[in-house]
This record gives C-alpha cells, structure tokens and sequence, in this order.
C-alpha cells in the first residue's frame, strides 16, 4: 500500500518507534502517511504495529534495539 | 490415549454417515491424520456462509464443497461483469450479465451433486446479518467491504458463532479465526475501518486463492478437530517476497463488540 514491501535502515541507538515512522513518513509517499497518521497525527486503529511480531501497545510505543524488526499491518478487505 | 494440546471449539456439529459413493469420494482424504470417517462425517453434517463467492469467497466454496461439507449458504449481490473474471474461478464467460450467485451454485453442484446450496441474491447487510448467521454452524468472510465484516463480525460474536475471517489486497493477505468469548474479534483487531479503502482493489486470482484455501483449511480444523486454528493468531502473507509470518492477536479489553462475550466465558 504504501509502495515498499520492506527496508532495512541505519538509525541512532535508541530511536523510538514513533521517530522512525515520523522519519519514514517523511522519506515515503502521501499514501503512507495516510495509512500511518490520522489528522490528529495520532497512529491509525487500522493500523497493527509489530516489533519482532509482538504487538506493541500504540500509546507506548517502546525504543528499538539493534536489529529489531519493525512490521506495520494495515487493515485490508479485498476479497 | 487422546491428547488434546490445542484449544478445541466445540461447534456441536451432528455427524452425518456416508453412503459408499462417499466413501469411495473421500477415501484419499480421509486418510489425513485425525480425518478418518469420523472426521468426514462432521464434515458431511456441517453447514457454512460464506459472504460473496467472488475472487475469495469462490475458491473457497469450491475447495469446501470438494472436501464435502453438507451445506454451503452463499450470500453474493449482482450481475457478473468481464472485470471479475480475472479472479473468480466459479464464474463462466457465457455467465456474463447474470447473477453471480447463481453461476456459483452451478459450478459448486457440478463438483459435488450432494452439497445442499442456499444462494442468496444479496449481500450482507444489517437487515440479512443475523438470520443468515444463525443458519450456519460457521461463518467465512470473504467480502470488500469493511461494513459487511464489521456486521458478520457482530453477529458471529452475538450468536457465538465461529468466523474464519480472509482478506487480501494486492500481493498480500491475512486470515484469522475468531472464536467469540476466546479470541480477539474483528472489531478488537481493527477498531475502525481505513479511511482510505476502495471497492476496486487490486488483486491477483492466484492471492486470492491462496487466502482462500488457508481459510478453508481453518473451517476444516474447526470442524473436523484435526489441527490448531489460526485463533487469537494471524497468518500475514506477502507474496512478493515469499513471507509468511503468524502474529499474535489480543482481545482489547474494551472492545464494544465482544468485551460482554469474554465476560462469559
């Protein structure tokens, strides 16, 4: 949906998960902003966010460790 | 000695003996670990709805009726038009024009004369939701639209039902199965529909099938108990690079629609 299936990046240690999808909104295109952010800018419902598949809680979201994957599951309905 | 080490939904299916033409069909099959006769007899006593028999809802129909369960109650609106025919496997080119449930209903008693069939000319919709549930020991939802999951997904949980929910779009999909009163619901999952979503999607058949079938395996184990279903879990798949990864799935304490229902259990 938001045109990039997976990318691995560099960032500084302790960047929280909200900053790498501030920075990844910044670097990725308007649908992903849309997907990510409602107008509130407060994370989407819609939107599971993963770190190394577990579920993170949206209004806590924890600071990355090296090698931490990080998956974001948009709700679909295609059938 | 029986060992159950995964949770078990009892769905209070009656068995339903085989004819010797059915055994003679299912023979291959029910030499699957735990299947046997017995587990082919449930099958045989089961009934489904599935909502829309389109790109998803169709190969899932068709593999159910070929693994031969008893009743399928197919719930799918409109004419068929050339833009389906990418994906829907149970529709025929000379169908073009006609009612899609209907070319559905063929394709399915062709492959087995036996299936009971109920097409309904509709889509799920807040005034059919509940009587159309409540005909089936198990619910397959397979449709476009968020409204119609959010409604299958009330019902489901109202009636305590069990709702093997499939979902694509592009090169990705995502099956889950909601056991109410067990497992997170649909409305737990995604508390409100995307703001963005559209009724054309893109879609390849062959992903479509692909969350088809895995959904068909689901309503299998539910039925048949041979295997752990995808409860309080998520299978997501993305076909362009070859993932496939289970996620965990909770039940949000405050959840509107099932919160009563885990309060019971």
């Amino acid at each position: 949906m938001a045109g990039k299936d997976e990318e691995t990046v560099c960032v500084k240690e302790d960047l929280g998960v909200s900053e790498l999808l501030a920075e990844a909104t910044r670097e990725y295109s308007t649908a992903f902003h849309n997907i990510v952010w409602d107008a509130q800018g407060k994370l989407r419902p819609s939107l599971m966010v993963l770190v190394n598949d577990e579920a993170v809680d949206k209004q806590n979201l924890p600071v990355l460790r090296d090698r931490d994957r990080v998956l974001l599951v948009p709700a679909i309905a295609g059938g | 000695m029986m060992r159950k080490d995964f949770p078990m939904f009892d769905m209070h299916i009656t068995p339903v003996p085989l004819n010797d033409a059915e055994k003679d069909i299912y023979d291959w099959q029910m030499d699957v670990r735990g299947l046997g006769e017995s587990g082919q007899e449930k099958l045989r006593g089961a009934s489904a709805l599935i909502s829309r028999v389109g790109g998803l809802g169709g190969p899932l129909a068709l593999e159910l009726a070929a693994a031969g369960i008893g009743k399928l109650i197919l719930a799918h609106a409109g004419n068929l038009k050339p833009g389906d025919l990418n994906r829907q496997i149970l529709m025929t080119h000379d169908w073009l024009g006609k009612p899609r449930v209907e070319c559905a209903a063929r394709r399915l008693r062709e492959l087995n004369p036996r299936l009971e069939i109920e097409a309904v000319n509709a889509n799920i919709h807040e005034d059919n939701a509940a009587a159309l549930v409540s005909k089936a020991d198990l619910v397959f939802d397979c449709a476009p639209l968020f409204a119609e999951r959010y409604l299958m997904n009330r019902e489901c949980v109202r009636q305590g039902k069990p709702l093997v929910d499939c979902a694509m779009f592009e090169l990705q999909g995502q099956v889950t199965t909601i056991l109410p009163g067990k497992t997170a619901c649909l409305a737990c999952i995604y508390p409100e529909d995307p703001p963005g979503w559209k009724r054309k999607f893109p879609v390849l058949g062959a992903v479509s099938a692909l969350a088809a079938c895995v959904g068909t395996l689901e309503g299998i184990k539910l039925i048949t108990g041979i295997g752990p279903a995808l409860a309080g879990k998520m299978l997501y798949f993305d076909t362009r690079t070859m993932t496939f990864r289970t996620l965990p799935l909770q039940p949000r304490p405050d959840c509107p629609v099932c919160k009563t229902a885990h309060a019971k259990a």
